[in-house]
Protein backbone atom coordinates (compact mmCIF):
# COMPACT_ATOMS: atom_id res chain seq x y z
CA UNK A 1 0.00 0.00 0.00
CA UNK A 2 2.56 2.33 0.88
CA UNK A 3 5.17 1.29 -1.72
CA UNK A 4 2.91 1.76 -4.31
CA UNK A 5 2.64 5.49 -3.30
CA UNK A 6 6.54 5.69 -3.26
CA UNK A 7 7.11 4.13 -6.82
CA UNK A 8 4.16 6.49 -8.24
CA UNK A 9 5.33 8.09 -11.04
CA UNK A 10 6.05 11.62 -11.32
CA UNK A 11 7.82 11.72 -7.52
CA UNK A 12 11.90 12.39 -8.39
CA UNK A 13 14.42 10.06 -7.01
CA UNK A 14 15.36 12.39 -4.58
CA UNK A 15 12.01 12.55 -3.28
CA UNK A 16 11.58 8.87 -2.96
CA UNK A 17 15.39 8.57 -1.42
CA UNK A 18 14.14 11.22 1.56
CA UNK A 19 10.85 9.26 1.94
CA UNK A 20 12.63 5.84 2.23
CA UNK A 21 15.17 7.26 5.03
CA UNK A 22 12.44 9.02 6.59
CA UNK A 23 9.76 6.49 6.35
CA UNK A 24 8.82 6.78 9.89
CA UNK A 25 7.28 10.60 8.82
CA UNK A 26 5.32 9.36 6.06
CA UNK A 27 4.07 6.67 7.77
CA UNK A 28 3.07 9.15 10.67
CA UNK A 29 1.44 11.31 8.48
CA UNK A 30 -0.79 8.79 6.77
CA UNK A 31 -1.20 7.43 9.73
CA UNK A 32 -2.69 10.58 11.22
CA UNK A 33 -4.55 11.58 8.26
CA UNK A 34 -6.18 8.10 8.33
CA UNK A 35 -7.25 8.66 12.11
CA UNK A 36 -8.60 11.85 11.95
CA UNK A 37 -11.26 10.34 9.47
CA UNK A 38 -11.96 7.26 11.56
CA UNK A 39 -12.31 9.31 14.82
CA UNK A 40 -13.62 13.06 15.28
CA UNK A 41 -12.01 13.31 18.23
CA UNK A 42 -8.22 12.63 16.95
CA UNK A 43 -7.35 16.11 15.09
CA UNK A 44 -8.26 17.92 18.43
CA UNK A 45 -5.55 20.20 20.62
CA UNK A 46 -6.64 18.24 23.57
CA UNK A 47 -6.44 14.91 22.05
CA UNK A 48 -2.81 16.42 20.32
CA UNK A 49 -1.44 17.63 23.86
CA UNK A 50 -2.37 14.20 25.25
CA UNK A 51 -0.69 11.84 22.67
CA UNK A 52 2.65 14.05 23.08
CA UNK A 53 2.43 13.76 27.13
CA UNK A 54 1.36 9.70 26.47
CA UNK A 55 4.64 9.51 24.04
CA UNK A 56 7.14 11.64 26.10
CA UNK A 57 8.76 8.65 27.82
CA UNK A 58 8.73 6.42 25.08
CA UNK A 59 10.89 9.21 23.55
CA UNK A 60 13.68 9.86 26.08
CA UNK A 61 13.88 6.32 26.41
CA UNK A 62 13.78 5.65 22.98
CA UNK A 63 16.93 8.41 22.35
CA UNK A 64 19.27 6.86 24.05
CA UNK A 65 18.31 2.97 23.08
CA UNK A 66 18.72 4.55 19.50
CA UNK A 67 22.62 4.70 20.10
CA UNK A 68 22.42 1.09 21.34
CA UNK A 69 21.19 -0.26 18.98
CA UNK A 70 22.90 1.95 16.31
CA UNK A 71 26.35 0.08 17.65
CA UNK A 72 24.77 -3.04 16.73
CA UNK A 73 23.56 -4.21 20.33
CA UNK A 74 21.07 -4.60 22.51
CA UNK A 75 20.09 -3.66 26.39
CA UNK A 76 17.28 -6.04 27.68
CA UNK A 77 17.60 -4.51 31.42
CA UNK A 78 15.95 -1.51 30.38
CA UNK A 79 12.42 -1.99 32.54
CA UNK A 80 14.81 -3.36 35.48
CA UNK A 81 16.21 0.10 35.38
CA UNK A 82 13.59 2.50 34.63
CA UNK A 83 11.56 0.80 37.54
CA UNK A 84 14.62 1.02 39.85
CA UNK A 85 15.79 4.06 39.35
CA UNK A 86 11.99 5.43 39.87
CA UNK A 87 12.20 3.44 42.87
CA UNK A 88 15.18 4.60 44.67
CA UNK A 89 14.34 7.97 43.99
CA UNK A 90 10.89 7.83 45.45
CA UNK A 91 12.24 6.03 48.73
CA UNK A 92 15.08 9.31 48.96
CA UNK A 93 12.13 11.70 48.94
CA UNK A 94 9.63 9.71 50.78
CA UNK A 95 11.55 7.53 53.25
CA UNK A 96 14.90 9.66 53.53
CA UNK A 97 13.22 13.60 52.99
CA UNK A 98 16.08 14.08 50.62
CA UNK A 99 14.99 16.86 48.49
CA UNK A 100 12.95 15.83 45.30
CA UNK A 101 16.30 17.92 43.51
CA UNK A 102 18.70 15.75 44.77
CA UNK A 103 16.35 12.97 44.23
CA UNK A 104 15.74 13.67 40.68
CA UNK A 105 19.54 13.81 40.21
CA UNK A 106 20.24 10.77 42.31
CA UNK A 107 17.43 8.90 39.75
CA UNK A 108 18.94 9.63 36.59
CA UNK A 109 22.43 8.81 37.98
CA UNK A 110 21.31 5.63 39.37
CA UNK A 111 20.24 4.86 35.50
CA UNK A 112 23.17 5.94 34.54
CA UNK A 113 25.29 3.57 37.05
CA UNK A 114 23.43 0.63 35.73
CA UNK A 115 24.44 1.07 31.85
CA UNK A 116 27.62 1.76 32.71
CA UNK A 117 27.66 -1.61 34.86
CA UNK A 118 25.98 -3.27 31.58
CA UNK A 119 28.82 -1.83 29.47
CA UNK A 120 31.47 -2.81 31.86
CA UNK A 121 30.08 -6.53 31.77
CA UNK A 122 30.05 -6.93 28.32
CA UNK A 123 33.47 -4.94 27.76
CA UNK A 124 35.41 -7.23 30.52
CA UNK A 125 33.80 -10.47 29.85
CA UNK A 126 33.43 -10.02 26.16
CA UNK A 127 29.74 -11.52 26.30
CA UNK A 128 27.32 -10.70 24.18
CA UNK A 129 25.23 -7.60 25.53
CA UNK A 130 22.05 -9.92 24.92
CA UNK A 131 23.09 -12.12 27.61
CA UNK A 132 24.78 -9.98 30.25
CA UNK A 133 21.42 -7.10 29.67
CA UNK A 134 19.38 -10.43 30.26
CA UNK A 135 20.94 -11.14 33.52
CA UNK A 136 21.41 -7.66 35.08
CA UNK A 137 17.62 -6.59 33.96
CA UNK A 138 16.68 -9.49 36.39
CA UNK A 139 19.68 -8.28 38.98
CA UNK A 140 17.90 -4.93 38.70
CA UNK A 141 14.35 -6.37 38.65
CA UNK A 142 15.18 -8.12 41.72
CA UNK A 143 17.04 -5.76 44.05
CA UNK A 144 13.83 -3.63 43.45
CA UNK A 145 11.75 -6.09 44.94
CA UNK A 146 14.01 -5.84 47.78
CA UNK A 147 14.20 -2.59 48.63
CA UNK A 148 10.32 -2.06 47.91
CA UNK A 149 8.74 -5.34 49.06
CA UNK A 150 6.69 -4.96 46.74
CA UNK A 151 4.93 -2.03 48.01
CA UNK A 152 4.53 1.08 45.86
CA UNK A 153 5.19 4.52 47.08
CA UNK A 154 2.98 7.23 46.86
CA UNK A 155 3.46 10.13 49.30
CA UNK A 156 5.90 12.09 47.03
CA UNK A 157 6.35 15.43 47.35
CA UNK A 158 4.03 18.15 45.32
CA UNK A 159 6.69 20.00 43.55
CA UNK A 160 7.69 16.86 42.41
CA UNK A 161 4.72 15.60 41.48
CA UNK A 162 3.93 18.80 39.52
CA UNK A 163 7.11 17.82 37.09
CA UNK A 164 3.93 15.81 35.38
CA UNK A 165 1.17 18.11 35.50
CA UNK A 166 2.74 21.17 35.26
CA UNK A 167 2.32 23.80 32.05
CA UNK A 168 3.99 26.38 30.04
CA UNK A 169 1.56 28.26 27.81
CA UNK A 170 -0.48 25.08 27.22
CA UNK A 171 2.21 22.76 26.40
CA UNK A 172 2.78 20.46 29.19
CA UNK A 173 6.29 20.15 30.87
CA UNK A 174 7.71 17.01 30.16
CA UNK A 175 7.31 17.71 26.20
CA UNK A 176 9.17 21.03 27.10
CA UNK A 177 12.29 19.07 28.60
CA UNK A 178 12.22 16.72 26.20
CA UNK A 179 12.45 19.35 23.39
CA UNK A 180 16.12 20.13 23.55
CA UNK A 181 17.03 16.56 24.22
CA UNK A 182 15.47 15.66 21.32
CA UNK A 183 17.91 18.04 19.41
CA UNK A 184 20.94 17.44 21.39
CA UNK A 185 20.39 13.26 20.45
CA UNK A 186 20.06 14.56 16.93
CA UNK A 187 22.92 16.60 16.80
CA UNK A 188 25.33 13.39 19.18
CA UNK A 189 23.93 11.47 16.40
CA UNK A 190 24.60 12.94 13.39
CA UNK A 191 26.84 15.92 13.95
CA UNK A 192 29.66 14.36 16.56
CA UNK A 193 32.52 12.25 16.54
CA UNK A 194 31.44 10.41 19.18
CA UNK A 195 27.97 9.83 16.64
CA UNK A 196 30.31 8.50 13.82
CA UNK A 197 32.28 6.28 16.47
CA UNK A 198 28.83 4.53 17.54
CA UNK A 199 27.75 4.22 13.68
CA UNK A 200 31.45 2.66 12.55
CA UNK A 201 30.99 0.54 15.21
CA UNK A 202 27.59 -1.07 14.13
CA UNK A 203 28.90 -1.27 10.73
CA UNK A 204 32.30 -3.03 11.70
CA UNK A 205 33.65 -3.33 14.73
CA UNK A 206 37.03 -4.64 13.74
CA UNK A 207 37.68 -1.44 11.79
CA UNK A 208 36.91 0.57 14.93
CA UNK A 209 39.09 -1.49 16.60
CA UNK A 210 42.16 -1.22 14.21
CA UNK A 211 41.19 2.39 13.83
CA UNK A 212 42.76 2.69 17.28
CA UNK A 213 39.53 3.56 19.07
CA UNK A 214 38.84 2.65 22.27
CA UNK A 215 35.93 0.61 22.01
CA UNK A 216 35.61 -0.14 25.88
CA UNK A 217 35.03 3.57 26.61
CA UNK A 218 32.93 4.20 23.45
CA UNK A 219 30.53 1.27 25.00
CA UNK A 220 30.68 2.83 28.35
CA UNK A 221 29.61 6.24 27.22
CA UNK A 222 26.74 4.68 25.04
CA UNK A 223 24.99 2.78 27.91
CA UNK A 224 25.60 5.28 30.48
CA UNK A 225 24.16 7.79 28.15
CA UNK A 226 21.22 5.68 27.58
CA UNK A 227 20.95 4.72 31.36
CA UNK A 228 20.54 8.26 31.84
CA UNK A 229 17.64 9.09 29.53
CA UNK A 230 15.97 5.92 31.20
CA UNK A 231 16.76 7.71 34.64
CA UNK A 232 15.07 10.68 32.73
CA UNK A 233 12.37 8.48 31.66
CA UNK A 234 11.50 7.24 35.36
CA UNK A 235 11.33 10.39 36.55
CA UNK A 236 8.61 11.55 34.15
CA UNK A 237 6.96 8.52 34.82
CA UNK A 238 6.97 8.20 38.65
CA UNK A 239 5.49 11.91 38.94
CA UNK A 240 2.60 11.44 36.23
CA UNK A 241 1.42 8.54 37.83
CA UNK A 242 2.25 10.41 41.57
CA UNK A 243 4.09 7.25 42.60
CA UNK A 244 6.68 4.98 41.98
CA UNK A 245 5.17 1.22 40.80
CA UNK A 246 7.30 -1.88 40.90
CA UNK A 247 6.39 -2.59 37.33
CA UNK A 248 6.96 0.85 36.26
CA UNK A 249 8.43 0.44 32.62
CA UNK A 250 8.07 -3.37 32.35
CA UNK A 251 5.86 -2.73 29.35
CA UNK A 252 8.17 0.12 27.64
CA UNK A 253 11.02 -2.58 26.05
CA UNK A 254 9.06 -3.99 23.38
CA UNK A 255 7.75 -0.67 22.79
CA UNK A 256 10.88 0.76 22.46
CA UNK A 257 12.68 -1.35 20.46
CA UNK A 258 9.41 -1.71 17.62
CA UNK A 259 9.55 3.07 18.05
CA UNK A 260 13.44 3.17 17.14
CA UNK A 261 13.68 0.24 14.44
CA UNK A 262 10.16 1.25 12.62
CA UNK A 263 12.20 5.00 13.26
CA UNK A 264 15.08 3.43 10.30
CA UNK A 265 17.64 2.18 13.25
CA UNK A 266 18.52 -0.72 12.05
CA UNK A 267 18.40 -3.69 14.59
CA UNK A 268 21.85 -4.85 13.62
CA UNK A 269 23.00 -0.96 13.80
CA UNK A 270 25.24 0.77 11.83
CA UNK A 271 22.93 3.77 11.27
CA UNK A 272 21.10 6.00 14.06
CA UNK A 273 18.15 8.03 13.05
CA UNK A 274 16.92 10.01 15.40
CA UNK A 275 14.60 11.96 14.12
CA UNK A 276 13.22 8.49 13.18
CA UNK A 277 13.03 7.62 16.43
CA UNK A 278 10.56 10.21 17.61
CA UNK A 279 8.26 9.85 14.37
CA UNK A 280 8.70 6.01 15.76
CA UNK A 281 7.24 6.62 19.25
CA UNK A 282 4.95 9.18 17.56
CA UNK A 283 3.38 6.25 15.32
CA UNK A 284 2.99 3.79 18.38
CA UNK A 285 1.54 6.87 20.44
CA UNK A 286 -1.03 7.46 18.14
CA UNK A 287 -1.77 3.18 17.02
CA UNK A 288 -2.26 3.15 20.98
CA UNK A 289 -4.15 6.68 21.15
CA UNK A 290 -6.46 5.62 18.12
CA UNK A 291 -7.34 2.65 18.92
CA UNK A 292 -8.23 3.57 22.07
CA UNK A 293 -10.05 6.06 20.41
CA UNK A 294 -12.38 3.89 18.46
CA UNK A 295 -12.92 1.81 21.43
CA UNK A 296 -10.75 -0.92 20.80
CA UNK A 297 -9.91 -4.12 23.56
CA UNK A 298 -6.32 -3.17 25.06
CA UNK A 299 -5.84 -6.85 24.90
CA UNK A 300 -6.05 -6.20 21.19
CA UNK A 301 -3.53 -3.42 21.20
CA UNK A 302 -0.32 -5.71 21.71
CA UNK A 303 -1.57 -7.33 18.95
CA UNK A 304 -1.33 -4.72 17.13
CA UNK A 305 1.91 -3.75 18.39
CA UNK A 306 3.72 -7.29 17.43
CA UNK A 307 1.84 -7.13 14.40
CA UNK A 308 3.60 -3.57 14.04
CA UNK A 309 7.17 -4.97 14.41
CA UNK A 310 6.84 -7.34 12.00
CA UNK A 311 5.27 -4.85 9.41
CA UNK A 312 8.61 -2.08 10.76
CA UNK A 313 10.79 -5.12 9.63
CA UNK A 314 9.57 -6.00 6.76
CA UNK A 315 9.34 -2.18 5.53
CA UNK A 316 13.03 -1.93 6.84
CA UNK A 317 14.32 -5.25 4.66
CA UNK A 318 12.71 -3.79 1.81
CA UNK A 319 13.14 0.11 1.55
CA UNK A 320 17.07 -1.32 2.48
CA UNK A 321 16.76 -3.14 -0.81
CA UNK A 322 15.11 -0.50 -2.59
CA UNK A 323 17.36 2.08 -1.55
CA UNK A 324 20.74 -0.39 -2.97
CA UNK A 325 18.91 -0.71 -6.00
CA UNK A 326 18.68 2.96 -6.07
CA UNK A 327 22.09 3.59 -5.84
CA UNK A 328 23.47 1.01 -8.61
CA UNK A 329 21.64 1.87 -11.12
CA UNK A 330 22.93 5.67 -10.08
CA UNK A 331 26.12 4.22 -10.32
CA UNK A 332 25.30 2.33 -13.37
CA UNK A 333 24.49 5.47 -15.40
CA UNK A 334 27.92 7.64 -13.93
CA UNK A 335 29.78 4.96 -15.51
CA UNK A 336 28.12 4.74 -18.76
CA UNK A 337 28.40 8.31 -18.85
CA UNK A 338 31.74 8.64 -17.50
CA UNK A 339 32.87 6.36 -20.44
CA UNK A 340 30.99 7.66 -24.10
CA UNK B 1 67.93 2.01 -1.85
CA UNK B 2 70.55 0.73 0.49
CA UNK B 3 72.06 3.73 1.52
CA UNK B 4 70.08 4.57 4.50
CA UNK B 5 69.74 2.97 7.93
CA UNK B 6 67.10 0.96 8.14
CA UNK B 7 63.45 2.40 8.77
CA UNK B 8 62.30 -0.58 11.00
CA UNK B 9 64.09 -3.28 12.72
CA UNK B 10 62.34 -5.95 14.37
CA UNK B 11 64.79 -7.71 16.51
CA UNK B 12 64.31 -10.95 18.32
CA UNK B 13 60.53 -10.85 18.53
CA UNK B 14 58.92 -13.79 20.12
CA UNK B 15 54.70 -14.48 20.37
CA UNK B 16 53.36 -17.94 21.38
CA UNK B 17 49.37 -18.33 21.47
CA UNK B 18 48.87 -20.72 24.67
CA UNK B 19 51.44 -23.10 24.12
CA UNK B 20 52.00 -22.59 20.18
CA UNK B 21 54.87 -20.64 19.19
CA UNK B 22 53.23 -18.47 16.48
CA UNK B 23 56.68 -16.39 16.07
CA UNK B 24 60.03 -17.25 17.35
CA UNK B 25 62.70 -15.37 17.48
CA UNK B 26 62.14 -13.28 14.42
CA UNK B 27 64.34 -10.35 12.81
CA UNK B 28 63.46 -8.61 10.08
CA UNK B 29 64.38 -5.17 8.35
CA UNK B 30 62.60 -2.39 5.77
CA UNK B 31 65.44 0.28 4.19
CA UNK B 32 63.38 3.66 3.32
CA UNK B 33 61.71 3.16 0.05
CA UNK B 34 62.56 -0.49 -0.08
CA UNK B 35 59.58 -3.11 -0.84
CA UNK B 36 59.84 -5.85 1.34
CA UNK B 37 57.40 -9.34 0.61
CA UNK B 38 57.17 -11.50 3.10
CA UNK B 39 56.00 -15.08 1.95
CA UNK B 40 54.55 -18.14 3.66
CA UNK B 41 52.51 -20.91 4.22
CA UNK B 42 49.18 -19.93 6.07
CA UNK B 43 50.30 -20.68 10.17
CA UNK B 44 54.05 -19.50 9.24
CA UNK B 45 53.83 -16.88 11.37
CA UNK B 46 53.47 -13.73 9.42
CA UNK B 47 50.34 -12.30 10.49
CA UNK B 48 51.28 -12.58 13.58
CA UNK B 49 54.16 -10.63 12.94
CA UNK B 50 52.73 -7.65 11.15
CA UNK B 51 50.08 -7.55 13.57
CA UNK B 52 52.56 -6.91 16.49
CA UNK B 53 54.19 -4.32 13.66
CA UNK B 54 50.66 -2.97 14.17
CA UNK B 55 49.60 -2.82 17.26
CA UNK B 56 46.97 -5.47 16.90
CA UNK B 57 49.11 -7.91 19.04
CA UNK B 58 51.78 -7.10 22.01
CA UNK B 59 55.16 -8.97 21.27
CA UNK B 60 55.97 -11.27 24.31
CA UNK B 61 60.04 -10.55 23.80
CA UNK B 62 62.16 -8.44 21.82
CA UNK B 63 62.64 -4.67 20.37
CA UNK B 64 61.40 -2.70 17.57
CA UNK B 65 63.38 0.17 16.56
CA UNK B 66 62.01 2.98 14.47
CA UNK B 67 65.31 4.87 12.75
CA UNK B 68 67.21 3.30 15.12
CA UNK B 69 64.99 4.66 17.93
CA UNK B 70 63.44 1.93 19.85
CA UNK B 71 60.19 2.32 20.27
CA UNK B 72 57.38 -0.07 22.17
CA UNK B 73 53.95 -0.63 20.24
CA UNK B 74 51.36 -1.71 22.86
CA UNK B 75 48.29 -0.35 20.54
CA UNK B 76 47.45 0.23 16.78
CA UNK B 77 47.77 3.95 18.14
CA UNK B 78 50.95 3.49 19.03
CA UNK B 79 51.78 1.96 16.04
CA UNK B 80 50.25 4.94 13.81
CA UNK B 81 51.96 7.23 15.35
CA UNK B 82 55.11 5.90 14.96
CA UNK B 83 54.29 6.00 11.11
CA UNK B 84 53.25 2.95 11.01
CA UNK B 85 49.95 2.35 9.07
CA UNK B 86 48.41 -1.18 7.84
CA UNK B 87 45.70 -2.33 5.17
CA UNK B 88 44.07 -5.39 6.46
CA UNK B 89 43.24 -7.85 3.91
CA UNK B 90 39.68 -6.96 4.59
CA UNK B 91 40.79 -3.08 4.52
CA UNK B 92 39.05 -2.82 7.59
CA UNK B 93 36.39 -0.12 6.55
CA UNK B 94 33.33 0.69 8.36
CA UNK B 95 30.73 -0.62 4.98
CA UNK B 96 28.45 2.12 6.18
CA UNK B 97 30.59 5.30 6.54
CA UNK B 98 31.14 7.60 3.35
CA UNK B 99 35.04 7.83 1.91
CA UNK B 100 35.98 10.44 4.55
CA UNK B 101 34.12 9.00 7.75
CA UNK B 102 36.59 5.97 6.91
CA UNK B 103 39.83 7.59 5.72
CA UNK B 104 39.25 9.69 9.03
CA UNK B 105 37.89 6.95 11.48
CA UNK B 106 39.71 7.54 14.49
CA UNK B 107 41.23 10.62 13.95
CA UNK B 108 38.50 12.94 12.84
CA UNK B 109 38.71 16.55 12.35
CA UNK B 110 36.44 18.10 15.54
CA UNK B 111 35.50 21.67 15.51
CA UNK B 112 33.86 22.67 19.30
CA UNK B 113 35.67 19.61 20.28
CA UNK B 114 32.84 17.57 19.37
CA UNK B 115 31.71 17.40 16.25
CA UNK B 116 32.81 16.43 13.13
CA UNK B 117 34.30 18.49 10.18
CA UNK B 118 32.80 16.92 7.51
CA UNK B 119 32.97 19.53 5.12
CA UNK B 120 36.41 20.33 5.45
CA UNK B 121 36.93 15.90 5.81
CA UNK B 122 35.45 15.56 2.24
CA UNK B 123 37.50 18.30 1.05
CA UNK B 124 41.18 16.69 2.01
CA UNK B 125 39.60 13.50 0.92
CA UNK B 126 38.41 14.15 -2.39
CA UNK B 127 41.93 15.76 -3.29
CA UNK B 128 44.08 12.80 -1.75
CA UNK B 129 41.71 10.14 -3.63
CA UNK B 130 41.84 12.11 -6.57
CA UNK B 131 45.43 11.85 -7.09
CA UNK B 132 45.81 7.95 -5.95
CA UNK B 133 42.38 7.52 -8.47
CA UNK B 134 41.04 10.15 -10.49
CA UNK B 135 38.16 8.27 -11.52
CA UNK B 136 37.35 8.29 -8.05
CA UNK B 137 34.14 10.31 -7.50
CA UNK B 138 31.87 8.73 -5.66
CA UNK B 139 32.81 10.79 -2.34
CA UNK B 140 29.29 10.59 -0.09
CA UNK B 141 27.97 7.10 -0.58
CA UNK B 142 29.04 4.43 1.92
CA UNK B 143 32.10 2.67 0.51
CA UNK B 144 29.88 -0.67 0.70
CA UNK B 145 28.67 0.70 -2.66
CA UNK B 146 32.06 0.95 -4.28
CA UNK B 147 33.83 -0.76 -6.75
CA UNK B 148 36.98 -3.25 -4.63
CA UNK B 149 39.56 -0.83 -6.79
CA UNK B 150 38.05 2.54 -4.96
CA UNK B 151 37.95 1.00 -1.90
CA UNK B 152 41.47 -0.24 -1.75
CA UNK B 153 42.02 3.24 -2.79
CA UNK B 154 40.73 4.76 0.31
CA UNK B 155 42.84 2.10 2.25
CA UNK B 156 46.16 3.49 0.63
CA UNK B 157 44.76 7.01 1.21
CA UNK B 158 44.51 6.54 4.85
CA UNK B 159 48.29 5.94 4.65
CA UNK B 160 49.27 8.65 2.18
CA UNK B 161 47.72 10.99 4.15
CA UNK B 162 49.02 10.39 7.40
CA UNK B 163 52.54 10.31 6.14
CA UNK B 164 53.47 6.57 7.25
CA UNK B 165 57.00 6.09 6.97
CA UNK B 166 56.13 2.18 6.63
CA UNK B 167 52.97 0.97 5.00
CA UNK B 168 52.16 -3.03 5.54
CA UNK B 169 49.96 -4.39 3.37
CA UNK B 170 48.08 -7.74 3.65
CA UNK B 171 47.29 -9.86 0.59
CA UNK B 172 46.79 -6.39 -1.18
CA UNK B 173 45.38 -8.02 -3.99
CA UNK B 174 43.29 -11.00 -3.04
CA UNK B 175 39.59 -9.18 -3.79
CA UNK B 176 41.03 -7.23 -7.05
CA UNK B 177 40.56 -7.48 -10.97
CA UNK B 178 43.18 -7.34 -12.60
CA UNK B 179 43.06 -3.63 -13.60
CA UNK B 180 42.68 -3.17 -10.28
CA UNK B 181 45.73 -5.30 -9.12
CA UNK B 182 47.87 -3.20 -11.79
CA UNK B 183 46.75 -0.33 -10.07
CA UNK B 184 47.66 -1.15 -6.75
CA UNK B 185 50.97 -2.11 -7.60
CA UNK B 186 51.78 1.77 -9.90
CA UNK B 187 50.78 2.81 -5.99
CA UNK B 188 53.79 1.25 -4.32
CA UNK B 189 55.99 1.86 -6.59
CA UNK B 190 54.79 5.56 -6.04
CA UNK B 191 55.21 4.99 -2.35
CA UNK B 192 58.74 3.82 -2.70
CA UNK B 193 59.42 6.50 -4.83
CA UNK B 194 58.39 8.71 -1.97
CA UNK B 195 60.99 6.78 0.36
CA UNK B 196 57.84 4.90 2.45
CA UNK B 197 58.92 1.63 3.62
CA UNK B 198 56.47 -1.09 2.56
CA UNK B 199 55.73 -4.86 3.48
CA UNK B 200 53.97 -6.59 1.69
CA UNK B 201 52.07 -10.09 2.61
CA UNK B 202 50.72 -12.01 -0.02
CA UNK B 203 50.19 -16.08 -1.51
CA UNK B 204 50.72 -14.72 -4.81
CA UNK B 205 54.32 -14.95 -5.42
CA UNK B 206 54.13 -13.45 -9.06
CA UNK B 207 52.68 -10.80 -7.42
CA UNK B 208 55.55 -10.26 -4.99
CA UNK B 209 58.16 -11.01 -7.58
CA UNK B 210 57.02 -8.03 -9.57
CA UNK B 211 57.19 -5.35 -6.94
CA UNK B 212 59.40 -6.04 -4.13
CA UNK B 213 62.76 -5.71 -3.95
CA UNK B 214 63.85 -8.37 -1.16
CA UNK B 215 61.72 -11.54 -0.58
CA UNK B 216 61.62 -12.54 3.80
CA UNK B 217 60.13 -16.61 3.81
CA UNK B 218 58.87 -17.36 6.73
CA UNK B 219 57.74 -21.08 7.93
CA UNK B 220 57.07 -22.46 11.34
CA UNK B 221 56.78 -18.56 12.77
CA UNK B 222 60.77 -18.37 11.93
CA UNK B 223 62.33 -16.99 9.09
CA UNK B 224 64.05 -19.60 6.75
CA UNK B 225 65.67 -17.03 4.05
CA UNK B 226 65.64 -13.67 3.20
CA UNK B 227 66.80 -12.87 -0.02
CA UNK B 228 67.17 -9.69 -2.96
CA UNK B 229 64.59 -10.79 -5.70
CA UNK B 230 66.96 -10.43 -8.82
CA UNK B 231 69.37 -12.82 -7.51
CA UNK B 232 66.51 -15.75 -6.89
CA UNK B 233 64.71 -18.24 -8.87
CA UNK B 234 61.46 -18.69 -8.07
CA UNK B 235 61.78 -21.99 -7.56
CA UNK B 236 64.39 -21.67 -4.56
CA UNK B 237 61.50 -19.49 -3.23
CA UNK B 238 59.07 -21.99 -2.98
CA UNK B 239 61.37 -24.63 -1.95
CA UNK B 240 61.87 -21.97 1.18
CA UNK B 241 58.37 -21.82 1.77
CA UNK B 242 57.66 -25.55 1.43
CA UNK B 243 60.67 -26.73 3.13
CA UNK B 244 61.60 -24.48 5.31
CA UNK B 245 65.08 -24.80 3.57
CA UNK B 246 66.57 -23.64 0.22
CA UNK B 247 66.99 -27.11 -0.27
CA UNK B 248 66.11 -28.60 -3.79
CA UNK B 249 62.82 -29.36 -4.86
CA UNK B 250 64.08 -28.95 -8.56
CA UNK B 251 65.77 -29.99 -10.96
CA UNK B 252 69.34 -28.08 -11.23
CA UNK B 253 69.44 -24.51 -12.95
CA UNK B 254 72.14 -22.88 -14.48
CA UNK B 255 73.01 -19.76 -12.66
Amino acid sequence: MIQSTWSGGGITAAWRRLLLINKAVLFAIVLAIALSFASPYFFTGANASALLEQSVVMVIVALGYTLILAMGEIDLSLGGIIALAGFVMAKLMAEAGISYEVALVAGIGMGAVCGALNATLVSTFELPPFIVTLATGALFTGLLYIISNLVPISDLPVDFIAIGQARWAGVPLPVLIVTPIVVGFYLLASQSVFGVHVIAQGGNPEAVRVAGINVTRLRLKVYALAGACYGVGAVLLTARSASAQIAAGSDLLLVVITAVVIGGTPLLGGKANMVGTVFGCLIIGMINNGLNLLGMNANYQIVVQGLLILFALLIDVQSAKLLLGMDRRRLQRLRREGRS
Amino acid sequence: MSDGKPLVEMVSINKSFGGVQAVDDVSLEVLPGQVVGLLGHNGAGKSTLIKILAGAYRADSGTIRIDGQEIRIANPNDARAHGIETIYQNLALADNLDAAGNLFLGREKRWLGVFCDRRWMRAETAQICGQINPRFTNLTAPVRNLSGGQRQSIAIARAIYFNAKLLIMDEPTAALGPGETRQVKELIQTLKARGVGVLLISHDIEDVFEVADDLVVMAGGRVVGRRKTHEVTRNEILSLIILGSPGDASPPRAP
